[in-house]
């Protein structure tokens, strides 16, 4: 990936605006490439994705120490390792809609739990990208493992989106 | 009492989903993907289905084409849940006989008044 900047800004902004859903605030720090992780989360989950530009997986994980931030924003206990799944998706239809916006359309794989093996095998891999978020529980990473294409972005600037949160009755 | 069915494979929407619409006098049944989603449709009568799109074994569209080829749910209005937000899609589930689209993750209120609104 050489488009480094745009996917940063991807990433991060989808990361920061679904965790600001959640009510909690979370501020990246500088990305990393093929490093191993500063902490290991307590729980994390994965989605396989293509597009005409390329391939390859995005990884969420964090400490217990946020999903507890979440739970008192939600006013619930969560189900975690369902819940850090549903995250993902969540990221990951974030995620998508800002490739849009590039003219990429991203086919994703339902989202699984990672092991933290899964997770450190791909934050080490030679097209990794590792992503930090502090908050004020704890860090939250993402690694996104991808080989893209980025000489097919192509930014469409007034594409009409839907955003989250949006309800329309037919 | 009107009566939910909510489809969805993530336990932690069918939850909160289904805590909101108990607390507005709703009824609520939950199914993890859309084949046991089919098979409640099928069971029960509701007054409406809220699905997810991407689902195992049976997707969201799949199963909004299947509860509106069948007699007994074609008239049961149908919400789509879901975080896609692509317009070829929401026009697919549109023609498909869907009642709406909502884009997660959403403001409680505003679903249950969704639902509410749309509920036969």
């Amino acid at each position: 990936m050489t488009n480094r900047s745009t996917i940063d800004t991807i990433i991060q902004g989808a990361v920061v605006d679904l965790f600001h859903s959640l009510e909690i605030a979370s501020a990246p720090l500088a990305p990393a490439s093929g490093q191993a992780l500063r902490e290991q989360p307590d729980l994390a989950a994965f989605v396989h994705f293509n597009a005409a530009a390329g391939s390859g997986v995005l990884c969420l994980g964090c400490p217990l120490s946020v999903v507890q931030l979440a739970e008192k924003a939600s006013y619930t206990a969560l189900a975690k390792e369902d819940w850090i799944r549903e995250l993902m998706n969540q990221l990951m239809g974030r995620v998508k809609k800002r490739f849009l916006q590039f003219g990429v359309h991203l086919n994703a794989s339902l989202p699984s739990p990672a092991s933290k093996q899964f997770i450190d095998r791909h934050g080490v891999s030679l097209h990794s990208k590792t992503y930090n978020f502090r908050t004020i529980r704890g860090s939250v990473v993402v690694v996104l493992d991808a080989q893209i294409d980025d000489r097919q972005f192509a930014y469409c600037g007034a594409v009409q989106l839907r955003d989250e949160g949006d309800i329309i009755l037919f | 009492m009107k009566k939910v069915l909510i489809v969805d494979d993530s336990e932690t929407v069918r939850t909160q989903v289904g805590r909101a619409l108990i607390d507005a006098g709703f009824e609520v049944v939950g199914a993890g993907d859309g084949m046991e989603g089919l098979q409640q449709a099928q069971k029960s009568k509701f007054s409406l289905v809220l699905l997810d799109i991407n689902m195992p074994r049976m997707g969201g569209l799949e199963l909004l084409d299947r509860l509106k080829a069948e007699d007994q749910t074609k008239h049961v209005p149908v919400l789509v849940l879901t975080t896609e937000v692509q317009e070829s899609m929401i026009d697919r589930a549109k023609k498909a006989g869907a009642a709406g689209w909502i884009v997660k993750p959403v403001k409680m209120a505003l679903l249950v008044a969704a639902v509410t609104k749309v509920a036969a």
